[in-house]
């Protein structure tokens, strides 16, 4: 016989139970008969014969039942058995099964919505070749902290190592314009890199034209590839392009000579790119005597059969032999190997995510632990059925699996339930992220193993328990309908315990990060957002020069006096960078020793209106003027951390302060002391950073942030700006015009999309372990309607039965929320140990948690027990 | 009658496959035959014989059609397979040898 004609047989006989029972029968009844027959002829009366032939065959059901063992897929029938037995029971609670299929739908979406998160940003490999030889090379000072690698460093590095192959420098510039001639200029993320990026990263670099050479690299070549959406967009997809010139920053000509790999436009491959690679043009030209300072990432491959420690042992020899050999700059430095960062996100958001999928977790826990109650609940209801199973022959193991096929139906229709919550809310972070997030089959793989472990948890607790049952207790105890018995009763409540624990946890935990990301959101940047309106623009080389060129400054007067008159605003201010961007550079102080490396102040060179526009408080001294202007004295303005490091107790104004090229020094006097601001993403106002504000006409660039400050709101001041500018100079238009909140909303991004996830997160937690809580006890006051009955008819007051109730619930509360306050504090510990730079520790939050958990559980006890107070007396002792 | 014999542990289906061998027949013919064959020595317990046969079609080994027997009743007939007769020719070259090794055993001086 074929394997596939016995595997249709086998399935004939599952599912054509009847015709194949039949059959059976049909084949026994003959034997018998022949041997009935046998008798007859042996001289048997009929009678007689027949019963010698039923003898002789023994019990035909026995028979049957042996036969059929042998026959079918015995476990796939007892599963379709339960199956249908089990979508029966729950089609009959309906109550119940929508109840468990939103908690688990609810749970299992959250999770499900966490990981495709953690999928795409974290844990999606890279698609660059062998990623566990590919490394990412830091520089290391004394102190710990990590930088980039100079220049100097760099090619020492690439010459003088035996563990590394294509030892390779990139940057990532993410505010470089292309200036194609005629059209407005383009702000986008590019890449520098040497030749042989590529080569160590693994990856096929092109799909149209070449990739750049070793000796594109000796010649200085100066050329470039695009990025394949970049092609698209701005090419037209045009094959032609090879050969043509891209134009950017500070007048630079690239020569196209391929295009990408449609592969590198994912926007989460390099760190510091936000809407994916525009271009990469070839690196060139570094100076090999700089090593003060690095701007390159250095990336490169492990040799074959070279390990990863070997490769550290031998850049720790040559940062000896460097810091040997260069002391100035390269004392106290060392090289670090890392994985390539290839994430979208930065550390605190990839923390932010894990924590985020850590919570979901601890919410599908309380979820399991509310159904598992409802289960006891339910498998106490149906004691008398299970006990008649057990008496009935029923076995232990088979009644199990029978509750467990139960509780797996309802988490696999939880988890198909998650699957579509998912699929919703991801397409609202997929747009925060500018990412797809893919259900693929890593994600459903993950809801299957996540729903299969969530039926089991909240199942077998229950089915253990009632397989336990004693079969002559439990028919005895449900006929008398008296109460369950102690066990069960400790372990609902040992349940409201472990929930409010766990919910109290969950809370403090969202709550630490929700309270961290509200500091850094809400903290005091040491100027205003509101009604600052933000333009950036690049003015074209050919007409205004790069640096302190007098059209630019003249274009400069131009524009601000003509943006001062538009109505509403208040302030004007231009200047190369803002508070959004400013490049931290060292810094020299007149008499004192040359400047300390790591030392680093941002540098911005704003016009007179600046800190009015930003609200920036002047503290001593005066703001710049319109005076300030080429030709009259260097001044500059400081912030008031710097003036209080190197002056402490006296008066900076005067002092005189340089840049770090002591060859050139052109000392500027201090003229003025302005308020602390925090840059980027500083949260700290003790830890920011310093900064040092030169004139912008003594220091024009031909990069221009343009700053309004009005009374009404700025959005609705863009078209008037727009439209005066383009009076001004219709070549150009902005790269990007808006309000600073906008601009804050962007940084903060992944912040306040953690925030809002934790808070819904949280808030579901809360909810399933309030709707638990409520459950458990409500249910518990209903099996106690005959002794509440008994008392009241015994004369007890209805108020002595509600604090009957509530002692009880006080006293769970008060384990559940003293459990959940020593693991929450344990937990606010070990976090605030690991992300030592994060606001979140505040011991009020955790508190406030407390209460409101109690709260929850106190109205969790008192709504039922009100509800059994109103009970008829004689009602309730006639209750079954 | 001679001496009733119970089946040895594990060999009702060699049996059986044996039976087969010989022609196709339904679950009553088969107790006919082995009792035939063993001079009435080994008596079939339908209770263990059909979930023999149940088991040896699961196997593939042998199988079963419904037919007319000679008097005009229908029947299930068992026939063995090709992997049934494989079957029962390594189950009689091991049988064969314990058979041997057992009677070197028990005979030895």
């Amino acid at each position: 016989m074929t394997p596939l004609r016995l595997l249709a047989r086998r399935l004939r006989f599952l599912f054509r139970r009847g015709a194949a029972e039949r059959e059976m029968a049909e084949e026994m009844r003959f034997h018998l008969e022949m041997r009935t027959e046998d008798g007859l002829a042996g001289g048997l009366p009929a009678d007689e014969a027949r019963h010698a032939a039923n003898r002789k065959f023994g019990n035909l059901g026995m028979v049957q039942a042996k036969s059929r063992d042998q026959f079918v897929f015995q476990w796939l029938e007892q599963l379709l058995q339960d199956v249908s037995y089990s979508a029966r029971t729950l089609r009959k609670n309906k109550g119940y099964s929508i109840v468990a299929l939103l908690t688990l739908g609810l749970g299992i979406g959250v999770n499900t919505t966490a990981f495709t998160v953690l999928n795409r940003l974290l844990l999606r490999p890279a698609p660059f070749a062998d990623t566990r030889r590919l490394v990412h090379i830091r520089a290391t000072s004394a102190d710990g902290s990590e930088g980039s690698v100079s220049p100097g460093d760099f090619f020492d590095l690439r010459a003088q190592n035996t563990a590394l192959d294509h030892v390779s420098a990139y940057y990532v510039s993410w505010l470089s314009t292309l200036a194609e001639p005629g059209q407005a200029a383009i702000r986008c993320d590019s890449i520098s890199a040497t030749a042989d990026f590529f080569t160590a990263l693994g990856i096929q670099p092109v799909m149209l034209g070449r990739a750049f050479t070793d000796q594109d690299e000796a010649r200085h070549e100066n050329i470039a590839l695009l990025s394949h959406s970049f092609w698209v967009k701005h090419y037209r997809a045009d094959p032609r392009v090879l050969g043509r010139i891209l134009r950017t920053d500070g007048g630079f000509q690239y020569t196209i000579v391929g295009v990408m790999a449609a592969a590198l436009d994912d926007p989460t491959l390099f760190v510091g790119t936000t809407d994916g690679l525009a271009f990469c043009t070839l690196m060139s030209g570094m100076d090999p005597r700089y090593r003060d300072r690095g701007w390159n990432s250095v990336v490169a491959r492990l040799k074959p059969g070279v390990t990863a420690q070997r490769a550290q042992a031998e850049l720790a020899a040559l940062a000896r032999r460097l810091a040997h050999d260069f002391p100035k700059s390269n004392t106290g430095r060392g090289f670090k190997t890392v994985p390539f960062p290839t994430r979208a996100m930065d550390e605190m958001g990839g923390r932010l995510v894990w924590l985020v999928m850590g919570l979901s977790g601890v919410v599908l826990l309380v979820a399991c632990v509310n159904l598992a109650n409802l289960q006891l609940v339910r498998t106490t209801a149906r004691n008398n059925e299970l006990g008649i199973r057990l008496a009935l022959g029923c076995t232990r193991a088979r009644l199990i699996r029978m509750l467990l096929t139960e509780s797996m139906m309802i988490s696999t229709a939880g988890g198909a339930l998650g699957l579509l919550l998912a699929q919703w809310s991801n397409r609202y972070l997929a747009a925060y992220w500018k990412v797809d997030m893919p259900l693929n089959f890593r994600v459903i793989g993950f809801t299957c193993v996540v729903s299969a472990a969530a039926g089991a948890l909240f199942g077998t607790m229950p089915a253990l328990f009632a397989s336990r049952e004693q079969v002559n207790a439990s028919i005895k105890q449900g006929a008398r309908g008296t109460t369950p018995d102690r066990y069960r009763h400790r372990l609902r409540q040992a349940l409201i315990v472990v929930e409010l624990a766990m919910a109290l946890m969950l809370l403090a935990g969202a709550g630490y990060f929700v309270r961290g990301i509200q500091r850094i959101t809400q903290r005091d940047l040491g100027w205003r957002p509101e009604g600052v309106l933000i333009g950036y623009l690049a003015l074209d080389h050919d007409h205004y020069g790069e640096v302190r060129d007098p059209r630019s400054v003249a274009f400069g007067d131009r524009l601000i006096s003509e943006m001062a008159s538009l109505p509403g605003v208040d302030a004007v201010a231009l200047s190369n960078d803002n508070v959004f961007g400013a490049n931290p550079i060292n810094f020299e102080i007149e008499g004192r020793p040359p400047y300390e490396r790591d030392v680093l102040a941002s540098i911005e060179t704003p016009s007179p209106g600046y800190f009015r526009a930003y609200g920036i408080r002047l503290l001593e001294g005066r703001e710049f003027r319109d005076t300030d202007r080429p030709g009259t004295p260097k001044v500059a303005i400081i912030s008031a951390n710097m003036a209080q490091r190197y002056w402490p107790g006296e008066s900076a104004i005067g002092k005189r302060i340089g840049t770090e090229d002591p060859a050139h020094q052109d000392w500027a006097e201090v003229v003025g002391v302005v308020g602390n601001i925090l840059h980027d993403l500083e949260w700290d106002p003790r830890r920011s950073r310093y900064a040092i504000y030169y004139p912008w006409a003594q220091n024009s660039f031909r990069y221009l942030a343009v700053t309004l400050h009005s009374s009404g709101d700025p959005e609705a001041l863009k078209e008037e700006v727009r439209k005066t500018f383009g009076r001004i100079e219709p070549n150009i238009a902005f790269s990007f015009l808006g309000a600073a909140d906008e601009l804050m909303a962007q940084d903060l991004m992944q912040y306040t999309v953690a925030r809002r996830m934790l808070v819904q997160v949280a808030g579901l937690g809360l909810l399933l372990a309030a709707v638990g809580i409520y459950g458990v006890v409500a249910n518990l006051a209903a099996e106690r309607t005959k002794e509440i009955g008994i008392r009241m008819a015994l004369g007890a007051q209805p108020r002595d039965v509600i604090w009957l109730f509530l002692g009880n619930g006080v006293r769970l509360a008060l384990i559940g929320t003293g459990l959940g306050l020593a693991g929450a504090f344990g937990l606010n510990k070990a976090l605030g140990h690991l992300l030592s730079d994060f606001p979140g520790n505040d011991p009020w939050v955790v508190g406030s948690v407390g209460i409101v958990l109690i709260t929850v559980t106190l109205v969790a006890c008192w709504l039922p027990a009100r509800g059994a107070t109103r009970v008829n007396p004689m009602d309730a002792l006639r209750a079954d | 009658m001679a001496q009733k014999a119970d089946l040895l542990q594990g060999t009702l289906d060699m049996l059986v496959l044996r039976v087969l061998s010989r022609g196709e027949l339904h679950g009553w013919g088969i107790t006919q035959k082995l009792e035939q064959l063993s001079r009435s020595a080994l008596q079939v317990d339908e209770g263990s014989l059909y979930p023999s046969l149940y088991r040896m079609e699961g196997k593939g080994w042998i199988e079963a059609e419904w037919r007319m027997t000679g008097n005009n009743r229908r029947a299930k007939f068992y026939a063995l397979t090709r992997s049934g007769r494989r079957q029962l020719e390594s189950e009689t070259e091991s049988w064969n040898r314990m058979a041997g090794i057992i009677a070197q055993v028990m005979h030895s001086p």
